[in-house]
């Protein structure tokens, strides 16, 4: 190959890389959808930038602290409001029937039901909070996924690749034949990753899947709890806060049903396994761009380890053999030494000797005998 | 149900009044310490540290001492957490000379390190350290959650090593219908993602024990501390806590490969099927005194996970221990202080 064919095809394998990547740069710009967002939420955060003393500067551990209790507050004030309206409403109308306030608790409650549903929508498009709990198991696998350049996971998080897939189909040759030529492997490679791409976003959206009945049963099984505390005039419950531990009792509950099911697990596990195996197709790319700027890549410094440790634990193991044959050779110099200083003792004491003889004889004696009791017993 | 309308403002009105307060005691902490106990460096080998704690000289020591063997997944100062709530001040006070090892924290360098490399390497160089300082042939170790089945992959190698042996809320039979760690790996391709990832990180594992758990510790628990956070000391220990739980170390590859699918999947230890190097693992081999202590409510470690031990070892002083807490509890609860340490400390005393 000469230099120009050189340089000239490593052009042609720049421009695809370029294209490849600013599909991914479209692909990972989207931004969460917030329009979402709880009235309350904003109320806080008001709130929380007037607040003194805020300033997290003297502690990262207080700071993230700080994140956390805000959020657990507009969740809870986002309850009170819900639970301030039914105490209202019972207290405006003296001579309810039972009947109506549960009614009334219900209709509360179902409204909360619909708030809930529509943030489950999407439950992947933003970063994980309160009520999109069962996105953290995903979102933690796609925290793996950060050190890569390309972000991935936020592109596909958007549901965009449906739109990409339709969209690279003339430029990347979906559901064209094998490639040929000598682009044929980086063709193949491409071909795969686009097929695990869609594989992870099937697998995402049936993972989805399994939580929607989630809110609804939690939301459920609420009313039936706050109705029987009511019908037997149960005070524990008579705080916003009692109530909010409920909430949280019944939905760990459910969840914990929920995810503790034979599909659940299926399901998270074929996610995660369909994430790892795009972001390893990804890594092979990544590693074939570094190669071609000659720059070794995390396959080379593996290499290294694998082998550093391989020949430590060999290391490990012929030390252990040395000391085992330090502590031999001590030992049998040690039997040697005193052999030879008995025979020294023997050559001097004569009568010595001759018991020692005696002995061998009485040794072999008994032999004879055991011999002779072992035939007899046969 | 007696619910007025007033009553549920004054309540919201209280709560963001202890909010207030609850968050400038919050920025009023600084960084926090970990561990209370002096300790001094005894040995150092890569990324681990063998400290020995230094124990009071009022206290009579047990002759043999006691090496304490913690999880890869956290940090070993969970034992020692805070002055009046310290396992290891506990042990101390038993007259117990204590050793333990810090793992430190693994990077990608070290992604080829193998349990047997932790077990027949780092372990037993501790061992034989401890041992060669104190010119004893053996010595007491005390493995803790993962530590625990470490210590039992040891002592079953090594059974000359180990004096007694102490296992804390030590998973045994991992194959147990209340196993939700076991649950939530079964049909993950445990190869895959260590041939993808390498490394797994700390916040993943992190993450991965909140979502057992999700709207209690994620959720409920926060709000909870806005009473604890009234108290500017209560913060400080809140803290501690805190950044023990998410102090975790990363775990090397090959390790986290052989852990899960050999002891989470296919639950090898207790079938005598694990293989660490060259040699294969038999529980039976442990015929010394073992106490195992176990955590009634532990949703990491189940009883039933621990229990089993008793039928895997031969074993004819085996003596157990029932905590009526969690798995956290069990090291930093003060009903934990009062029990734990002292009826440890006694029951090693009884035998060295």
């Amino acid at each position: 190959m000469t230099e120009n064919d050189f340089s000239k095809n490593f052009d042609a394998f720049l421009q695809m890389q370029n294209q490849y990547m600013d599909m991914w740069k479209t692909a990972s710009q989207k931004k969460p959808d917030t329009s979402s967002q709880n009235p309350w939420a904003s109320v806080m955060n008001n709130f929380w930038s007037s607040m003194p003393g805020q300033d997290t500067s003297s502690s990262p551990l207080s700071g993230s602290l700080f994140g956390n209790i805000h959020q657990q507050n507009v969740m809870m004030s986002q309850l009170t409001k819900c639970f301030e309206s039914i105490a209202s409403a019972t207290n405006n109308k003296a001579e309810q029937t039972p009947e109506q306030w549960q009614s009334f608790i219900n209709q509360s409650l179902d409204d909360l039901q619909a708030q809930l549903m529509k943030l489950c929508a999407a439950p992947f498009t933003a970063t994980p909070d309160i009520e999109k709990l069962w996105g953290i198991p995903i979102s933690l696998w796609q925290q793996s996924m950060q050190a890569q350049n390309f972000s991935v996971q936020s592109g596909i998080a958007e549901g965009s690749v449906a739109d990409q897939t339709s969209r690279s189909g003339a430029g990347m040759g979906a559901g064209m034949g094998p490639g040929l030529g000598p682009d044929r492997e980086k063709y193949e490679k491409l071909q795969n990753l686009q097929a695990l791409m869609q594989a992870y976003y099937v697998a995402q959206q049936e993972y989805a899947q399994t939580f929607s009945p989630f809110w609804p049963e939690v939301i459920e099984q609420l009313k039936v709890k706050i109705k029987n505390a009511s019908e037997l005039g149960d005070e524990t419950l008579s705080s916003t806060r009692s109530l909010f531990d409920l909430w949280v009792d019944v939905a760990e509950g459910v969840y914990a049903k929920t995810t503790r099911t034979d599909a659940c697990q299926k399901c998270y596990s074929k996610l995660v396994n369909a994430s790892m195996a795009l972001n390893k197709a990804i890594d092979v790319i990544q590693q074939d761009t570094l190669a071609a700027f000659n720059i070794p890549g995390r396959k080379e410094i593996d290499t290294l380890s694998e082998r550093l440790q391989r020949t430590r634990r060999e290391n490990r193991l012929l030390r252990l053999e040395l000391d085992e044959l330090k502590v031999a050779f001590a030992h049998s110099q040690m039997v040697n030494g005193q052999m030879a200083n008995s025979q020294k003792t023997s050559t001097k004491r004569k009568p010595g000797t001759k018991k020692a003889s005696k002995k061998h004889v009485i040794k072999k004696k008994n032999v004879k005998k055991k011999a002779s009791t072992t035939k007899k017993t046969e | 149900m007696n619910r007025r309308h007033d009553k549920v403002s004054e309540e919201s009105i209280e709560f963001n009044r202890k909010l207030n307060i609850a968050l400038k005691n919050l920025a009023k902490a600084e960084d926090i310490d970990q561990g209370v106990t002096p300790k001094t460096v005894i040995y150092k080998e890569d990324k681990l540290t063998l400290y020995r704690y230094q124990s009071p000289a009022s206290i009579v020591q047990n002759k043999i001492p006691t090496l304490i063997i913690y999880a890869l997944v956290n940090r070993h100062y969970m034992t020692d957490i805070q002055q009046d709530r310290s396992m290891v001040r506990g042990l101390q006070e038993t007259g117990q000379d204590l050793y333990v090892i810090d793992w430190g924290y693994p990077d990608r360098a070290d992604r080829y390190i193998t349990l047997d490399d932790y077990i027949n390497g780092y372990i037993a160089n501790c061992v034989d350290i401890i041992c060669k300082r104190h010119n004893l042939p053996q010595i007491n170790i005390l493995g803790i959650c993962q530590g625990g089945t470490l210590s039992l992959c040891y002592t079953a190698l090594h059974p000359a090593k180990v004096k007694n042996l102490i296992t804390m809320v030590t998973p045994v039979d991992f194959h147990t219908e209340d196993n939700n760690l076991t649950r939530s790996v079964k049909y993950l391709d445990v190869d895959l993602l260590v041939d993808t990832i390498g490394n797994i990180s700390g916040d993943m594992m992190n993450n991965f024990f909140l979502s057992l758990q999700p709207f209690r510790l994620l959720v409920q628990k926060y709000l909870n501390a806005v009473d604890i956070f009234q108290n500017e000391e209560k913060v400080k220990n809140f803290l501690r806590m805190e950044k023990w739980i998410f102090d975790s170390p990363d775990q090397t590859g090959e390790t986290f490969r052989q852990f899960l699918k050999d002891f989470y999947q296919k639950n090898k230890l207790i079938k005598g099927e694990l293989e660490l190097g060259d040699h294969q693992v038999d529980l039976k081999n442990i015929n010394i005194p073992v106490l195992n202590v176990y955590a009634e409510k532990d949703h990491l470690v189940p009883p039933s996970a621990s229990k089993p031990l008793k039928q895997s070892i031969t074993s004819k002083d085996y003596t157990e221990l029932a905590f009526k807490g969690g798995h956290i509890g069990i090291y930093v609860s003060g009903g934990a202080k009062k029990q734990i340490p002292p009826a440890i400390g006694e029951w090693l005393n009884e035998r060295c």
